[in-house]
């Protein structure tokens, strides 16, 4: 008789931990960001064939899910009070609902069309937003415009954010490397740093601020 | 235009505190009665953020197109490494040196498997293995790229004289993303 032993052996082959994917995202690995998608792609799948009116594909919305979700990791909107994969699956769910919003007010969906106006059937006011006021759509159309209005009004407009050298003069530099971007940098100091004059700096970046903002608020009014 | 343009400038001096005392009660008293310059006063001041922002959300896009798009040579490595949790490598070499540098190593040691005649046209490859321990045995896993599979390679305990692996079944497909339990027997 053959003595026969069985033996199991559970095999981790991903140890991931929660703190392990956070640091792994807020650190831009490549890893922990192909994990996340892999272990989530097919939940996310499942989640947009139930949106069959909306535009983008499941590899939109999971990219466009991950990028949230490691912008509010870095930003530290992410409290962990759920798990990676929750709120990622719960971004995506967010971006379905809002692009299935889109289609309705588009299509103008009859008010008893409950399915199409609620393809998952939950109370949307239950539902986490983690965009509520469409934070995202508006840096998205900042970045567009961004591409719109030219080197020169991007340079002006970073200085005056505070996001450029060109805003800061010697003496004000160690002060301007601690605040960068969270401070107005004086028109005195912009046209210092562009050599330009003062009147100069301020009209530059009146014309620019001008086409920015009128490129974004044509934008929302044609989103709403 | 030309009433946006004065709005934005006084925005703007509103913003640097450049206001004076009359001007000041004004602004306030527009804020409350006109909703368009109210409006306009809210989206400049998240303006900044929002650029910033944009900058940021471009390159964390990229960044996860990066990833999932183009399996560079660094990101084959980095799905190895990600079977084999144990082995975690970091490389900070560029992409193309490393790819030069592979096909260095995987020639070289084709070329000495052939040579000696031990199996290297076969595909083995000793680092492609997950050793799995238990107690006083030890089991290695050989897998082969790009599919991993469960195959038995070796056991360590003289006593034992055969082994068959359950599951996965051996030289079955399995996804190295998921949790595997592995299950053999082993006949003394």
């Amino acid at each position: 008789m053959l003595d026969v032993t069985k033996r199991t052996m559970r095999v981790q082959n991903h140890a991931y931990t929660e703190e392990d994917l956070v640091k792994g995202l807020q650190e831009g690995s490549g890893e922990m960001i192909r994990f996340i998608y892999k272990k989530n792609m097919a939940a996310i799948t499942h989640l947009v064939n139930r949106f069959p009116h909306i535009i983008p594909e499941t590899e939109d919305v999971i990219q466009e899910g991950m990028t949230r979700l490691i912008m509010n990791i870095r930003d530290g909107k992410f409290s962990g009070k759920s798990s990676v994969h929750t709120y990622l699956y719960s971004i995506c769910r967010n971006i379905c609902l809002k692009e299935n919003e889109r289609w309705m007010r588009d299509k103008r969906v009859a008010e008893e069309d409950t399915y199409a106006r609620n393809p998952l059937g939950v109370e949307t006011g239950a539902i986490e937003m983690e965009d509520e006021d469409g934070y995202f759509d508006q840096i998205k159309l900042v970045m567009k415009a961004k591409k719109q209005i030219g080197e020169i009004c991007v340079e002006i407009i970073d200085a005056r954010f505070g996001l450029s050298d060109a805003g800061y003069s010697p003496s004000l530099s160690g002060e301007g490397a601690r605040g960068r971007g969270s401070r107005l940098i004086p028109f005195e100091e912009i046209a210092e740093g562009l050599g330009i004059s003062h009147d100069n700096a301020r009209q530059r970046f009146k014309r620019c601020m001008d086409k920015l903002i009128h490129i974004v608020q044509v934008a929302q009014n044609q989103m709403t | 235009m030309k009433s946006d343009e004065t709005d934005i400038d006084l925005i703007e001096r509103f913003l640097d505190g450049a206001l004076n005392e009359p001007e000041l009660t004004d602004f306030y008293h527009r804020m409350e009665t006109d909703p368009d310059f109210a409006g306009l006063v809210e989206l400049r001041k998240k303006l900044p953020d929002l650029w910033r922002k944009a900058d940021q959300y471009q390159e964390v896009r990229t960044e996860v197109n990066r990833s999932l798009k183009m399996p560079t040579p660094q990101g084959i490595f980095q799905l190895h490494s990600l079977f084999f949790s144990s082995q975690q490598h970091i490389f900070h070499l560029h992409p193309a040196v490393f790819a030069i540098a592979a096909s260095v190593v995987i020639l070289f040691g084709i070329a000495v498997a052939l040579i000696l005649g031990t199996g290297g046209g076969s595909g083995r490859n000793d680092d492609n293995q997950a050793i799995i321990r238990q107690g006083d045995s030890m089991l290695q896993l050989k897998t082969d790229r790009p599919d991993v599979k469960a195959m038995l390679d070796t056991l360590t305990e003289d006593s034992v004289t055969n082994l068959r692996l359950l599951k996965p079944p051996d030289s079955g497909k399995f996804n190295y993303i998921d949790t595997n339990t592995f299950q053999w027997i082993i006949v003394p």
